[in-house]
This record gives structure tokens, C-alpha cells and sequence, in this order.
């Protein structure tokens, strides 16, 4: 490969492993803090928001399940964003 | 017996027909059988990729689960839906870059072909065969409560279907149908979802305190349950969804009949977005159903349980806010759901028989593509009487441990394969075939020796192993067994596979090498 493609593969996979470690992270840390505190402190799920007839669990889960979709989201808009150009540039 | 649910039924049935007579047309040679022509779009696999999550198992299961306990089926629910970001981020791309018709293709890409394609032929058909036995006891059940028809005929017929839509529709028609059932089951679903809220004026609030002070737990249904009940079984379980999902063969098909990467990507978007949404309306049924259903004389039998068992309580809660209509419209879209998922997991299957088995290891490579596509219909149709004669012979069994079981296969043979093979350039074939093999053994072995197969099916006392998810102690022997015997490979073939890693993975995360695809 030219120099100038060595530079453009070597900040493409920068960029691919930033933002893969990142979005992996917020998905792993998320999932198995909600699973750790069911085995561990279910009690805290258990409770009840304050005035109305929703458990902080429930609610909880709702937003992790919106969360990760966010997630997939989040990582499609930026490889269109970023990571698609650079492919394409390599393409050339 | 219903006879809109039976004419709707026979509609549906009808229709998929001919969309595999229409699919049958242009489903001449491998290409097409494998990956449909290649060009489905990222948001139709995303739909039909949610079609084979939104099962009968888990429309029915959860929502029944979240009946029995309420937020229980929660954890199901999330655990389903956190391997997707995985696949995601870590296998769609490069599994579409590197792969032609199946994912033993990019497992073996750089390594030996013939020991790799047999182990993950075998991970692969142990996962479908266990899914399907699992599937196919869960439609006859369903169908001989929902139809009245004997639970032997409706395993044949189930099967005689199945093996219609694959053997001459191929991917094509087992998609399509996918994508068909997928809307069918999301607008039922949402349907029956607003006309539960309805009656509570869209207030969350009214709607779950009225299922607080109906349901005999109160309270307690808002918060975790015994499902899980300690730190290794909650991990082990986490483990095998999240990563489970990124092995099971039959999803991992479905992203070789896109044409790029890009599309490979939406498509995972579109399924989460359907499955998240899907899965927040199965809980909001199952409590729509402790309100409306469980205090119902008519749902109830002598001893005050459901009709049926709590797998029923959608369809009840159907009956409850849309009459005979709606109740005849969600048993023929449940009966579609089963029809859908068996179909997908026998073409994952054929093809592991067909493409792996058949046309690279025992015929060398020398392909004749008519000769392969041949031997796939005979595997369809060899997997579709293997299929009914287990769902027979299993009618009786608590078969819900298959599919953990599944997945826990999944999860510590196919994925840590998988994903070696593509990120890590020391993975030597010696290394993968002997660590896989390691974990596929320790899954089944954790399985057969623990609480659910030692005590519940061979009635023993104790179970030898303590804990219902070995995926933790399986996953770890895999990966292990992969790193040991590949670091201390020093042969020829090591060298020669490791070279190959770098234009490999070049490949793998640009595109820039892939088949053209067929337009269609």
C-alpha cells in the first residue's frame, strides 16, 4: 500500500476501535450494573417512585431499553459520518 | 374452535404459498437459495431479523411471564435485546465484508477450512436442532389449545410447511415471510397495547396501579422476582444473551442477504427499534392482562388458573378488548410467528449441511453449484421429518431449557470463533478448533449435569452442577482453550494463518473485495 493509504487505513481503524470501545462500554456497563443490582439489591428496584404506582425497576428498564437502542443509533450516524468517507477515500 | 382464527389462518398460509411459488421462481441457483439475491434492503432484514426475535416464545412467554410476575419478564426482555449493539459493533460489518453464504465462511477464511467448517457446522446445527425442538413442542401446544387439532398433526403440519417455504423458497421466501409475520405481529401487538391503555386514558399511572391492587403479590410485581437469584447465575445468564445472540447461525445468515456493510448496519438499527418497541409492548400486555384477564371467569378454569397455562394470557387479553375479531387475528399471526422462526432456523441448518459440510469439506472445494444446491433440499427435508419426529417425541418435556441451552451454545462455540477470528491475528486453526470444541462440550455437559436436565428430567435429588446458566464457566474454557493452544502453535499452518491476518482484516473493516450482488 501507497504512504498516503498506510496514513488513511491507520486513522480509520483509530477512529473504528474510539468509537467501538466507547459504545461497547456504554452498553456492557450499563447492562451488568441493572443485572448486578437485581441479583444483589432487588430491594432498590422494588421501591416505588415517589406519588406514583411506578418502581424505579420498571421505570429503569424502560430507559435501558431505549438506551440500547440509542446506542445502535449513535453508532450508525457517526460511521456514516466519519467512517464512510474514509473508506471511500480508500476506495480511490 | 374459531373460525375467523382458522380462516385468517388459511389465508396467511395461502399467501406465504405463494410468495414462495413467486420466490421458487427465482431461487435457481445458490446465490439466491443462501442470501436471496443479495439485495434486500437494511430495512426489510431489519424487520425480518426482528421477525426471528419476535417469536411465539417470546410474545407468548414474556407477556405469560409478566402475567405470572411482572417485572421478571423485563429481564428476559433487556437480555434479548443487549446482544444487538454487540453485533453491532463488533460483527455485522466485518461478517458481511468477509462472508459469502454463511458465518463458517469468515471463520475459516484465513484458518484450515476443513476442521473449522466441521466444528462450526456442528455448533451451528446443535444450536438450530435445539431451538427447533424447542419451537416445534411450543407451536404444537399452542396450536392444539388455539385450533383444536391434535398436537401430532399440528407437528406435521408445522413441519410440512416449514420444509414448503425453504426447499423451494430459500431465503427469499423464509425472509419475506419474516417481514410479513413481523409487521402482522407488531401491528396486533399495538393494537391490542392501545386498547388495553385505552381504557385507562393513556395513563401509565392508572394503569399500573389497577394491576397492583389486582394481582395477589401487589406491589412486588413492580420489582425483581426469583428469576434471579444470585451473582453467578444472574452473570452467567447476562453472559449468554449478550453474547448469544452474535452465534446464533440463522440471525448471522440474514446478513449476508443485504448488499454492503452500510445496509448491514441499518439493518441492525431497524431490528433493535422493533424488538425494543416490541418488547415494551409485551410488558405493558402482560399487565394489561393481570387487569383484564385474570380476575375473568371465562379465561379461567375449575382451579382458577388461566385456560391453557400463562403462555395464554396474550391471546386471552386479545379476546378481552377486541372480541372474536382480534382473538382470531392474533392466533393466526402466532401461528405465522412459529411458521417464520422454524423456517429460518432450517435454512441455518441446511446450509451448515449443504455449504459447510457438503461443498467444502467433504467434496474439496470442487464446487458444482447444482450438486450443492441439491443436497441442501435433501437436508431441508431430512432437518423438517428430524424436526417433527423430535417435537413428537418431546411433547411432554419442559423444553424451555433448549433454548438457553442454545444460546449458551451460541454463545461459547459460534461467537468466541467468530470474533477471534476476526480481531485477533495470533488465533491459529489448531487453537480455535481445540478451545472450541473444549467450550461446545462443557456447555452441554453443564447443562445435562445441572438443576434443570439431572433433576427436573432425569429425577435425581441434587443436580452435580449447581447453577441453570453454564455460559460463565463455558464461555471461559473457549476462550482460554482458543488462547493457550493457539500461542503455544508453532507449526507451518500457524504461520501461514497468521500471515493472512492483515489483508484479512484489511477486508474485513473497508468492504473493499466483496461479491457484487444480483439484483432481484
Amino acid at each position: 500500500m501507497l504512504q498516503t493509504e498506510q496514513k488513511e487505513y491507520k486513522s480509520l481503524l483509530a477512529s473504528r476501535k474510539l468509537i467501538v470501545i466507547l459504545l461497547l462500554l456504554l452498553t456492557i456497563i450499563p447492562y451488568f450494573s441493572f443485572i448486578s443490582i437485581i441479583a444483589f439489591k432487588p430491594s432498590i428496584f422494588g421501591q416505588l417512585i415517589d406519588g406514583y404506582s411506578l418502581s424505579i425497576g420498571v421505570a429503569l428498564g424502560f430507559i435501558l431499553i431505549l438506551h440500547i437502542f440509542f446506542i445502535t443509533f449513535l453508532y450508525v450516524f457517526f460511521a456514516n459520518w466519519k467512517i464512510e468517507p474514509m473508506v471511500n477515500k480508500l476506495k480511490k | 374452535m374459531n373460525i375467523i382464527a382458522i380462516l385468517m389462518f388459511v389465508v396467511f398460509v395461502g399467501f406465504t404459498l405463494y410468495i414462495t411459488y413467486w420466490a421458487s421462481k427465482k431461487t435457481q441457483n445458490a446465490k439466491n437459495f443462501y442470501t436471496a439475491g443479495g439485495n434486500i434492503t437494511g430495512f426489510q432484514n431489519g424487520l425480518a431479523i426482528s421477525g426471528d426475535f419476535m417469536s411465539a416464545a417470546s410474545f407468548l412467554g414474556i407477556s405469560g411471564l409478566v402475567f405470572l410476575t411482572g417485572f421478571d419478564g423485563l429481564i428476559y426482555s433487556i437480555g434479548f435485546l443487549v446482544g444487538w449493539p454487540i453485533i453491532l459493533l463488533l460483527i455485522a460489518e466485518p461478517l458481511r465484508n468477509l462472508g459469502k453464504f454463511s458465518f463458517a465462511d469468515v471463520a475459516s477464511f484465513r484458518l484450515n477450512q476443513k476442521p473449522i467448517r466441521i466444528l462450526a457446522a456442528c455448533g451451528s446445527l446443535f444450536t438450530v436442532i435445539l431451538y427447533l425442538i424447542a419451537q416445534m413442542v411450543g407451536a404444537g401446544k399452542l396450536i392444539e389449545l388455539l385450533f383444536g387439532l391434535p398436537y401430532f398433526i399440528a407437528v406435521m403440519t408445522v413441519g410440512g410447511l416449514m420444509v414448503l417455504y425453504v426447499a423451494f423458497g430459500g431465503m427469499l421466501a423464509t425472509t419475506w415471510v419474516q417481514i410479513i409475520k413481523a409487521v402482522l405481529l407488531l401491528s396486533g401487538a399495538t393494537l391490542i397495547a392501545i386498547l388495553v391503555l385505552l381504557q385507562f386514558d393513556f395513563s401509565l399511572n392508572t394503569f399500573f396501579n389497577a394491576a397492583i391492587n389486582i394481582h395477589p403479590k401487589g406491589e412486588a410485581i413492580l420489582a425483581p422476582g426469583g428469576l434471579i437469584s444470585d451473582p453467578i447465575s444472574a452473570i452467567s445468564l447476562g453472559l449468554a444473551l449478550m453474547f448469544g445472540t452474535a452465534g446464533l447461525p440463522h440471525i448471522l445468515m440474514r446478513f449476508f442477504t443485504v448488499k454492503d456493510a452500510i445496509q448491514a448496519r441499518k439493518s441492525v438499527v431497524y431490528a433493535t427499534g422493533f424488538i425494543g418497541y416490541f418488547y415494551i409492548l409485551t410488558f405493558i400486555i402482560g399487565f394489561g392482562a393481570i387487569i383484564l384477564v385474570s380476575q375473568n371467569m371465562s379465561y379461567l378454569n375449575e382451579s382458577g388458573d388461566l385456560i391453557g397455562n400463562s403462555n395464554m394470557a396474550a391471546i386471552h387479553l386479545a379476546h378481552a378488548v377486541g372480541g372474536d375479531l382480534l382473538l382470531g387475528f392474533i392466533s393466526a399471526v402466532a401461528f405465522a410467528t412459529i411458521l417464520a422462526v422454524v423456517s429460518g432456523l432450517t435454512l441455518a441448518g441446511a446450509s451448515a449441511i449443504s455449504h459447510d459440510l457438503y461443498a467444502n469439506v467433504f467434496n474439496h472445494k470442487k464446487i458444482n453449484e447444482k450438486k450443492e444446491m441439491q443436497v441442501s433440499k435433501i437436508a431441508t427435508i431430512a432437518l423438517g421429518l428430524l424436526a417433527i419426529f423430535l417435537g413428537i417425541i418431546f411433547e411432554s418435556q419442559n423444553v424451555a431449557f433448549m433454548v438457553g441451552l442454545a444460546f449458551a451454545i451460541a454463545a461459547s462455540t459460534n461467537f468466541p470463533i467468530l470474533l477471534l477470528s476476526i480481531y485477533w491475528k495470533n488465533l491459529t486453526t489448531k487453537g480455535a478448533v481445540i478451545g472450541g470444541s473444549a467450550g461446545l462440550l462443557t456447555a452441554i455437559i453443564l447443562v445435562i449435569l445441572g438443576p434443570v436436565v439431572w433433576v427436573d428430567v432425569f429425577k435425581n435429588s441434587q443436580p452435580i452442577f449447581p447453577y441453570k446458566y453454564p455460559a460463565l464457566f463455558s464461555m471461559s474454557v473457549t476462550f482460554l482453550g482458543i488462547w493457550f493452544f493457539s500461542m503455544i502453535d508453532k507449526s507451518k499452518d500457524a504461520q501461514l494463518v497468521r500471515s493472512k491476518f492483515n489483508s484479512q482484516f484489511f477486508r474485513s473493516q473497508t468492504g473493499i473485495g466483496i461479491d457484487k450482488a444480483i439484483k432481484h
